[in-house]
């Protein structure tokens, strides 16, 4: 799914009668490898659906580029998305328009860096104090 | 009286505190005794396991499940084992897979004594507490028994368990069922139906079904606010589809249907539907092996699985990436305390302030599965 197709993707998925997706089981960032051709790998964010009436799952996939990488919040539609997405933004530095309270939830917060990421370093200091 | 300044105070219930399942921040602003708002921060036990996942071998990260939530290990071990064993095809031995569903459930039974004796320890008895660790000291015995440890037990393999159940252990462990099925009753005697207990806990924090599910609570809460739904039952996984226990929901007997009693009711019920099922999976279990040979170095063609079980506190969902090699590429732990904290902020909303203590015990989290 294209990053600006979601937002229609998802009103549609939750809404349509025989979808009824109306449980969203996990959001995770994932940094996709950089691909033999040479081209440079991107940022997935995977969420997995399920319908707790019709009981069928469906996983979305939106592939986002690494120098920018931002897509709408789905925490309006399915609230578990607010944490998911708060940890995806901490760990990888996927930023979610519209997201009422998009802060670090599991570092510390004034902590930089993205930990998750392929290419992070682990930092010598925080604060001063050697790690 | 309309002299009086009155102003918002912040607590700060901080990580270190008594009544917060491990170190859970909460941020609460009351006007004098109600809870206008209340906040949770977590990530104080952010170990970085997934990150850590990432540069060990498949059977390596096994120790790392256990400590993802330490009062239900065989759960978490059950969980990474059987999600790498669907991306890598392996089949596991019937026998492993009852051993794997016994040592599941009395690990279920043991989780919830804990949650039995701290909802007493939260309303302000001792003795709940008491009885519940002393009968925990039972089951704890049988694993001691089984692999040597008495909180994290490492047991599961990918492609089984590590070894088989000693000489004595059917024998024992069905001495524990017969022992422990009456004292079930007295504890309904002490505390469940105990009016002082029912009128702290009844009809405060009730939580709709439609919210449980928008906010992703699973677990006994989903089926406290009437949501018949159990990963055990409705996405079998394992050998559950042979074997047959109901599915307790919250009725409202007393007070309204997703408060904290009924909360509290589910799991005693589930403690009585899991000596059940143990009793079935001794009875049924074939002889024969316990652990399907998996190469020392175990290489997983590339894909991804989302998996998901039946965690005492809720779904825990497993997502593995794999890129081809011996390590996984990602794999993301969805914990179900994670969702179960969040909706706290919705619940403790115009709640008294020990009424909103209580509401964090009966949700049941458990921190360093919040936080990884």
């Amino acid at each position: 799914v294209a990053p600006q197709d979601l937002l229609a993707v998802v009103a549609t998925l939750k809404t349509a009668k025989e979808l009824s997706f109306d449980a969203l089981m996990c959001l995770s960032g994932v940094d996709y490898p950089n691909l033999p051709d040479g081209k440079v790998g991107n940022f997935g964010v995977v969420y997995h659906l399920f319908s707790m009436q019709h009981r069928h799952k469906l996983v979305l996939r939106v592939e986002l580029p690494k120098d920018n990488p931002s897509v709408a919040s789905v925490a309006n539609i399915w609230q578990t998305a607010n944490w998911f997405e708060r940890e995806a933004y901490d760990l990888y530095g996927i930023k979610f328009d519209g997201h009422p309270n998009l802060t670090r939830i599991l570092m510390p917060d004034d902590w930089e860096g993205h930990p998750m990421r392929k290419d992070y370093k682990y930092p010598e200091t925080y604060r001063e104090l050697p790690l | 009286m309309s002299g009086l300044k009155t102003e918002e105070m912040l607590i700060n219930m901080g990580p270190q505190h008594p009544s917060t399942h491990g170190v859970l921040r909460v941020l609460v602003k009351t006007d004098g005794e109600i809870v206008s708002e209340a906040t949770p921060h977590i990530g104080y036990l952010h170990r970085g396991l997934e990150k850590i996942a990432e540069r060990l071998n498949y059977q390596q990260f096994m120790p790392y499940t256990d400590r993802l939530d330490y009062l239900a290990s065989m759960n978490c071990n059950l969980g990474y084992a059987a999600t790498v064993e669907k991306l890598a095809k392996i089949q596991v031995p019937e026998r492993a897979e009852y051993i794997r569903v016994i040592m599941a459930e009395l690990n279920r039974i043991a989780s919830h004594l804990v949650f039995f004796g701290t909802s007493g320890l939260e309303a302000g008895a001792w003795t709940p507490l008491i009885y519940g660790f002393r009968e925990r000291e039972w089951i704890i015995d049988l694993f001691e028994m089984t692999c040597g440890a008495r909180l994290t037990y490492n047991y599961m393999r990918i492609g089984g368990v590590s070894h088989d159940l000693p000489d004595g252990f059917i024998t024992k462990a069905k001495e524990f069922c017969d022992y422990f099925e009456p004292r079930i009753k007295e504890y309904n005697n002490l505390l469940t139906y105990n009016q002082i207990f029912i009128k702290r806990m009844a009809d405060i924090g009730v939580l709709s079904s439609e919210t449980a599910i928008n906010y992703g609570v699973t677990g006994p809460n989903l089926r406290a606010s009437g949501v018949k739904w159990d990963i055990r039952k409705d996405d079998p996984y394992s050998v559950y589809h042979k074997l047959d226990f109901e599915v307790p929901v919250g009725k409202g007997e007393v007070g309204q249907v997703g408060d904290t009693w009924n909360r509290y009711i589910i799991r005693i019920r589930e403690i009585e539907q899991s000596v059940k099922i143990i009793r079935q999976a001794l009875d049924q279990m074939p002889q024969g092996e316990v652990r399907t040979k998996v190469p020392r170095i175990l290489k997983i063609p590339a894909g991804e699985v989302y998996c998901r079980f039946e965690n005492p506190r809720g779904e825990m969902g497993f997502y593995l990436v794999s890129d081809g090699s011996n390590k996984p590429y990602r794999l993301k732990i969805r914990a179900p305390s994670f969702s179960n904290v969040s909706v706290v902020s919705v619940l403790a909303k115009d709640t008294m302030f020990s009424d909103m203590v209580l509401i964090l015990g009966s949700l049941d989290f458990i921190l360093p599965e919040v936080d990884r």
